[in-house]
């Protein structure tokens, strides 16, 4: 071959074969290095023909063949390992996030670091989640120790609640003959015991006597409920049946009054004015039905009402049934003896039933209803604060998109990029969480120590193991669905277009605002459910305020004076009672004084049966009615009006077979009728007439939030035994009164104690106690709630806004009214309000009829309310809208273009 | 010396690495160029092939220890495939300290005249 050809010429042959073998290389290589070797091949050549001739353009060439035949294996083998995820690639280093994996414990170190670079990002996820977390453990261990555990007694779902129910009464207490006959009649019981909860011991110590609160029970209580005395032991059949002054005390009252002295078993104890016998401590942490007794005596202490069957003095039937005896099983056999019963005793068992009920609902009430509620609830603050959180992740991982791009192209494979946000959200997720459990412990102290009455069972509240184990689960899945989204979007980079329009800055694809939107909507919804629930209970809690007692409690003082055996008959108590009274009345602190019993919003309870006899109006069955014995001046005292006929003279003899009732009892038993001078029985006088002499006004003596009972008065100087002062302050002085009263009882008999003294007002608060708690708890979360809410909106809005800062720019620049611009930007985001509030009130719709239990004269969907909670969430949520919106307005056209 | 740290993972480097290197400490050249040069400098005894030269420009580069220093005009085809290359601050630590590397291995070679140097 002679000399050389053009520029490309001469080696024409050997650069095919160096074409061909470079075929043979992996595609990349032959992409990245075909070129520049073919280029320089020839040049070689060239330059080696043009030193050497053609020998030397041969030797070159055959050199530079055997150097590509030499470098193909290892380049093959690197192409190889290039494809491996996790190859080193040396020069992407650790910084940029794609670095290699190089153990948890490194990659661990990454993540904490990548996130203590952002401090404000981290810190508003951590507490956002913290803060729901902690909500919602602090609410499930209400739920899980009252609702869900089980009274601490063996085999607690044997054990059986019995009331007695008549057709217009659901659940009354028992009157103790028919137990008796329960026990004989019935075979489905291991044993049927009786307590009588709530009363009140007066306990001689050194001389001062002082009200004790107790429960009376039955000898076989004990072996009904499964536990034994800590020390000594419970009474005998023998010994309630002799009578004999025998009494228990509590754990606590032991600790706490003397000192845990164990030689206080065998000592003596002065009740009322009796010496009792100490004989045992009953074990520590009592629960349903003994929890807040400090002192256990024998049924038989409330005396003969226990043998008549006409009368309910209070007490409550708990069974334990027998082996392989089922609930619905007993409730058949109970039925039958009930109808045994009802035709033996047709006076008093007349359509008389039972119901049986586990006696852990008992023990937790009407409690169920507020629990469920609150969990409810806090569940979806938690869904709001889980949406925040995926929507600042969201933001991050578009930002980060960028650096996930070009990760992508020099090879990382998605695992190694979704792998770091995962570990992030993880590591926020468990600090969140570890930061949730820490407040949920401090609330659950500061709960069992405020809400004492408030809640039932509050001693079984803890943060025990279901409870976090629940929590973990909750945080698990809040980090699950939180992360989901800015991981499944690193992920999905969008390779070309985040690295042509520079990633970051343009703020991702669509889909990706498509999505933030929509969460903020469904956070908007959420929180308008919230807001929907706590304002119907805000109205409830002002409705019961206002609600018609049909007596005037404010300014009123009650007490009770128990006279003791100093005054043996009903004479000489009637006697104490209107000396008393007529003091009262001349003290310059005391507008009125009346006595009464049962004072109304207090714990006693008095009802009796009106019998049908005569009355045209009333089955057979009788007529259940509340009942209270008053002097005359009660009705003055209370501001009950007095619509028709008198009140009593306060002379009424034992004989004087007059009583007053209320309009309501008037119109059903004679309708449109005037009813002074009619007459009716009722037990346990069942021969007797007695005529009635007077209406009052209706009241509600439960509290506002009760259905309306009917009720009779009787005079207080036919048969009271204890009798409650309600006395009402001139000038709003209740202390002047207490203190007179005081002095006064002191004066007339030093031994007689002045017991449960209360402000009437506080005691008709109690009774809305249950209300007043979920509503505030209620308007907490849906603070909570908005607040979040609306720091998303804002974000979300600001972040837009921030992406569109030059398209916004080049609109003012090209002649748009900043008003114009600020208008586009708050109708974006008074569109998601929009939107979301619409789907709020269909959710709210479906919802809040769970409140229905706890509402008072508000219907679940209130217009008012709902329209209410519309408007403020609109007007909240524009303004948040409003602040990125005016910052838009505001934008220098200028600036803009030029930082662009 | 964090140096030390710096670029011993990177040593020993390879004969060809250590003449790329070498040939870039004194100044930018492109692919070819550095061909010449060691060519040059070597007499002809260590001239790498083409392959073997582009894949370890390759190498470095990746290692970060070269760089492309030119922004190419993406319409000059012809300037696009030459590339020309750089020492980054890490490639001239790298190079130093292979050469110091040398040095204290040949140190004790010194007693006494070599045969073919010293002339």
């Amino acid at each position: 071959m002679s000399g050389p050809g053009g520029p490309e010429g001469g080696g024409g042959g050997w650069t095919r074969v160096f074409r061909l073998l470079l075929s043979v290389y992996p595609a990349d290589v032959r992409r990245e290095l075909g070129p520049a070797l073919i280029r320089d091949f020839r040049r070689s050549l060239e330059e080696a023909g043009g030193h050497s001739g053609s020998m030397g353009r041969h030797r070159r060439a055959l050199g530079e063949l055997a150097d590509l035949l030499r470098n193909l294996p290892p380049a093959w083998y690197e192409s190889w390992k290039r494809r491996e995820p996790g190859y080193r690639r040396p020069a992407v280093t650790a910084g940029a996030g794609g670095a290699p994996w190089t153990g948890v414990g490194t990659e661990i170190r990454h993540a904490a670091r990548a996130l203590r670079r952002r401090p404000g990002y981290s810190a508003a996820v951590i507490l956002t989640l913290g803060m729901a977390v902690g909500a919602n453990a602090a609410v499930f261990s209400l739920v899980d120790g009252i609702l869900l555990e089980s009274l601490p007694y063996p085999d607690p779902d044997a054990l059986v609640h019995i009331s007695e129910t008549r057709p217009d009464q659901e659940r009354m207490s028992v009157a103790y003959p028919n137990l008796t006959d329960w026990r004989e009649m019935s075979r489905s019981w291991k044993g049927l015991a009786a307590v009588r909860r709530g009363w009140g011991f007066r306990l001689v110590d050194e001389g001062t006597p002082r009200l004790t609160s107790g429960a009376l029970a039955s000898a076989n209580l004990p072996d009904v409920l499964g536990v034994q005395p800590a020390l000594g032991r419970f009474f005998t059949e023998e010994e309630v049946r002799r009578g004999d002054r025998v009494v228990l005390l509590s754990h606590g009252f032991w600790r706490s009054e003397l000192g845990s002295d164990p030689d206080v078993v065998g000592s003596t104890l002065t009740l009322g004015d009796e010496s009792h016998r100490v004989l045992g401590i009953m074990p520590p942490d009592p629960a349903f039905p003994l929890e807040d007794a400090r002192l256990v005596a024998p049924l038989t202490r409330i005396g003969d009402r226990l043998e008549e069957r006409s009368q309910y003095p209070g007490i409550f039937v708990i069974g334990r049934l027998a082996e392989e005896v089922t609930l619905t099983a007993a409730r058949r056999d109970m039925d039958r003896v009930a109808g045994l019963l009802a035709e033996r005793f047709p006076g008093t068992n007349h359509q008389g039933g039972v119901h049986l009920s586990a006696l852990k609902e008992s023990a937790v009430g009407d409690a169920d209803t507020m629990l469920l509620l609150l969990q409810g609830a806090v569940a979806l603050v938690l869904l709001i604060a889980v949406a925040n959180v995926a929507n600042l992740g969201l933001v991050r991982a578009v930002s980060a998109s960028r650096d996930a791009g070009i990760r992508m192209a020099l090879g990382a494979r998605g695992g190694r990029i979704a792998g770091p946000a995962i570990l992030e959200t993880l590591l926020l997720g468990l600090a969140g969480g570890a930061l949730g459990l820490v407040l949920a412990s401090g609330s659950v102290e500061i709960m069992r120590r405020t809400l004492q009455g408030e809640l039932p069972r509050l001693a079984a509240v803890s943060l025990d193991g279901s409870v976090l184990l629940a929590t973990l689960g909750v945080v698990l899945l809040a980090i699950a669905v939180a992360g989901s989204a800015p991981a499944v979007r690193a992920l999905r980079a969008d390779l070309a277009g985040t690295l042509r329009s520079g990633g970051g800055r343009r703020g991702g694809s669509g889909s990706t605002s498509h999505l933030r939107n929509v969460l903020i909507v469904g956070e908007v919804a959420l929180t308008f459910v919230v807001l929907a629930g706590a304002g119907l209970m805000l109205r409830t809690t002002v409705n019961l305020l206002d609600a018609r007692l049909g007596f005037d409690p404010e300014d009123v003082v009650t007490a009770s004076v128990p006279l003791g055996s100093g005054y043996p008959t009903v004479e000489s108590r009637v006697v104490f009672y209107r000396q008393l009274l007529q003091r009262l009345e001349n003290t310059r602190s005391v507008e009125s004084a009346a006595g009464v019993t049962p004072v109304p919003l207090g714990p006693g309870e008095w009802q009796t049966m009106i019998s049908g006899t005569g009355l045209e109006r009333v089955d057979d069955e009788g007529l259940l009615t509340d009942a209270a014995r008053v002097t005359p001046s009660y009705f003055e005292t209370m501001d009950i009006p007095l619509l028709a006929g008198r009140s009593f003279s306060g002379r009424e003899s034992m004989g004087d077979p007059v009583v007053m009732i209320d309009e309501t009892l008037a119109d059903r038993l004679w309708p449109d009728q005037d009813p002074v001078g009619r007459s009716f029985r009722f037990w346990p006088s069942a021969d007797r007439s007695y005529h009635v002499i007077g209406v009052v006004g209706n009241t509600k003596i439960q509290g506002a939030n009760q259905e309306s009972r009917t009720q009779l008065y009787l005079p207080y100087t036919q048969g009271v035994s204890s009798l409650n002062l309600v006395v009402r302050a001139r000038n709003d002085d209740e202390s002047a009164v207490i203190e007179d009263l005081r002095r006064l009882v002191a004066e007339m008999d030093a031994s007689i104690p002045l017991t449960r003294v209360r402000l009437m007002e506080e005691m008709e608060r109690d009774t809305r106690r249950a209300e007043s708690l979920t509503t505030r708890i209620l308007i907490f979360f849906a603070g909570f709630s908005l607040l979040l809410a609306l720091l998303g909106l804002y974000g979300v809005i600001a972040y837009s806004v921030r992406l569109r800062t030059k398209e916004i720019g080049i609109r003012l620049a090209l002649g748009a009214r900043a008003a114009r611009v600020a208008r586009m930007v708050l109708r974006q985001g008074v569109a998601m309000i929009v939107i979301g509030v619409a789907l709020g009130l269909v959710g709210a719709m479906a919802m809040t009829r769970f409140l229905s239990g706890l509402l008072f004269e508000v219907d679940t969907l209130d217009p008012a309310t709902l329209g209410a909670a519309a408007v403020l969430l609109t007007v909240l949520g524009a303004a948040a809208a409003g602040i990125p919106a005016l910052g838009a307005s505001r934008i220098e056209p200028a600036k803009t273009l030029q930082e662009e | 010396m964090a140096e030390e740290s710096d670029v011993s993972p990177y040593l020993p480097l390879r004969p060809v690495e250590l003449q790329i290197l070498a040939c870039l400490s004194r100044g930018p050249l492109h692919g070819y160029a550095i061909l010449k040069e060691t060519e040059e400098r070597s007499e002809g005894s260590a001239v790498p092939g083409l392959t073997t030269l582009y894949r370890t420009l390759k190498k470095l580069e990746e290692e970060e220890l070269i760089r492309d220093c030119q922004d190419p005009d993406p319409r000059d085809d012809a300037a696009r495939q030459r590339r020309t290359f750089t020492l980054t601050p890490l490639g001239s630590r790298v190079v130093r300290a292979e050469l110091r590397r040398l040095q204290a291995l040949t140190a004790g070679l010194e007693e006494g005249p070599l045969p073919g140097e010293g002339r």
